[in-house]
């Protein structure tokens, strides 16, 4: 089976707004797939729907092969696109958690990315800048060996200075035989990440494609293919 | 997976819960001591202190109940716990166990805290008070049998509904005004409530008065409230597993 992630014709609606059109995609295993689209575009929500945090739904869905269940979130590492961080925590204490939790957690590796990040060992979490938080979120998520990574928006809202690291670490501390799934709006600098882009607009999936073949054939940057086939979105 | 998950629930609350408890157990000891000195202002005023942080004990777990069902389970925190490859079960069992935790050592403490009050306040008459309450519970094991699992079965049900509260205010509101839903949802669930009970009670709406006109009736009591526990836990159950939107 060469697919992480499959999926077959799923519906998503908030009342009478579709978030989810008739959504079919089948993700292959060990690329970096982005998930690209405007806001309001249906991309948190189909990441929420793989994660396990929105169990309505219409269709069918797989990770790994197994439905949405407690299975399947021990394969997927997830960034969320906010903090989760809880106000008696301390860093620790959310380490130990994802130690208990996930078994494929890397201890080693989290120290490492915590003495790159330079955050301080022993603060309580909610005393540390967002932008640590934020980091702190980021080396927890990569110090796991998952199959599957899922970002969301992880370059969103940042200073240029923060986005760099957070793309340079994604790429050097991620599991190389995993798949990476990152969504984002802000298309500039990401061209080079990505081995396959999923654009959604409106809900539906308008393109899906090796980003190399799509280039080539439309002779066009991924930006101005973007700017193309969003320049209607609303 | 669900001892993990109680660790954290453990972990999460007790930086908060040991501190109070020291404070009650220490004021109860210096309030002791006040009354040994005999002076009447001292002894006063450590009284109304220690009755206050006793107050504020009880206060305390039901706030720490609350927000630990509600914001910790569908705010923010609900990324982390519901990506946690653990089951709707386990999640539940780890709330409500460690939760019931919290409320059965906030009694004790406080019933230390009286306790020792009364020793120190009346210790001429505190070991004939103690000898006849002995007495009571071991001349009436049923009696005390029954008070014991009303109580539990009563606190289970609070735990029950406010986790149902939470589950369904997060189902059917998506919007800024939580609060004031969530409070006029948990009245909406108390009328609901009271009307199923009156049912099954009839003329016994309340603990007090089946304990006062017909203790047997306390088991009628007992059962409905297990009852609708049961229906709650149910409900939050099917909500979270099949109907989750963490927001």
């Amino acid at each position: 089976m060469d697919n992480i992630v499959s999926i077959k014709n799923l519906n998503k609606s908030y009342g009478q707004t579709r978030a989810l059109v008739n959504v079919n995609l089948d993700l292959t295993k060990g690329k970096i797939i982005g998930l690209l689209g405007p806001n309001g575009s249906g991309k948190t929500t189909l990441i929420k729907i793989l994660t396990g945090l929105l169990q309505q739904f219409e269709g069918n869905v797989t990770i790994d092969g197994m439905k949405i269940s407690p299975a399947t979130k021990n394969v997927v590492s997830y960034l969320p696109d906010q903090l989760y961080f809880e106000s008696w925590m301390k860093i620790d204490d959310l380490k130990q958690y994802f130690e208990d939790m996930y078994s494929d957690f890397n201890p080693l590796r989290f120290n490492e990315l915590m003495y790159q990040f330079q955050i301080p060992s022993r603060d309580l979490i909610r005393k540390l800048s967002k932008g640590n938080q934020e980091k702190l979120q980021l080396a927890m998520v990569l110090s796991r060996d998952a199959k599957l990574y899922i970002f969301d928006e992880p370059i969103g809202g940042v200073d240029p200075a923060l986005r760099e690291i957070i793309l340079d670490t994604i790429m050097n501390y991620r599991n190389t035989e995993a798949t990476i799934l990152l969504s984002t709006h802000q298309i500039y600098d990401v061209e080079e990440l990505f081995d396959e882009v999923v654009f959604l607009k409106q809900g539906e999936v308008m393109l899906h494609q090796n980003l190399d073949e799509l280039i080539m054939e439309r002779n066009k940057s991924l930006l101005e293919i973007f700017k193309e086939v969003f320049r209607y979105a609303r | 997976m669900l001892a993990k998950l109680m660790k954290h629930e453990i972990l999460s609350s007790y930086r908060k819960f040991l501190p109070i408890y020291a404070g009650v157990i220490l004021l109860t000891l210096i309030t002791s001591f006040s009354f040994n000195i005999q002076s009447i202002s001292a002894a006063a005023t450590f009284t109304s202190l220690l009755f206050t942080l006793v107050g504020i004990t009880m206060l305390f777990t039901f706030y720490t109940i609350i927000i630990n069902l509600g914001q910790r389970v569908f705010g923010k925190p609900g990324y982390l716990l519901f990506t946690t490859p653990a089951s709707t079960i386990e999640i539940m069992l780890s709330k409500v166990l460690i939760n019931m935790m919290w409320l059965i050592v906030s009694i004790l403490v406080s019933m230390f805290a009286a306790s020792l009050f009364i020793l120190s306040a009346f210790r001429e008459n505190v070991f004939t008070i103690l000898g006849q309450l002995i007495d009571l519970v071991i001349q009436n094991p049923y009696e005390s049998y029954t008070i014991i699992v009303a109580g539990f079965t009563y606190a289970l049900y609070m735990i029950g509904m406010l986790f149902f509260l939470f589950a369904l205010l997060n189902m059917i509101y998506k919007g800024e005004k939580k609060i004031l839903i969530g409070i006029l949802l948990y009245f909406a669930i108390g009328q609901v409530v009271n009307v199923i009970t009156s049912i099954f009670l009839g003329a016994y709406m309340s603990f007090g008065t089946a304990f006062i006109e017909d203790f047997n009736s306390i088991w009628v009591f007992t059962g409905t409230f297990f009852v609708l526990s049961a229906a709650f836990y149910v409900l939050t159950y099917i909500i979270i597993d099949r109907k989750l939107e963490i927001q």
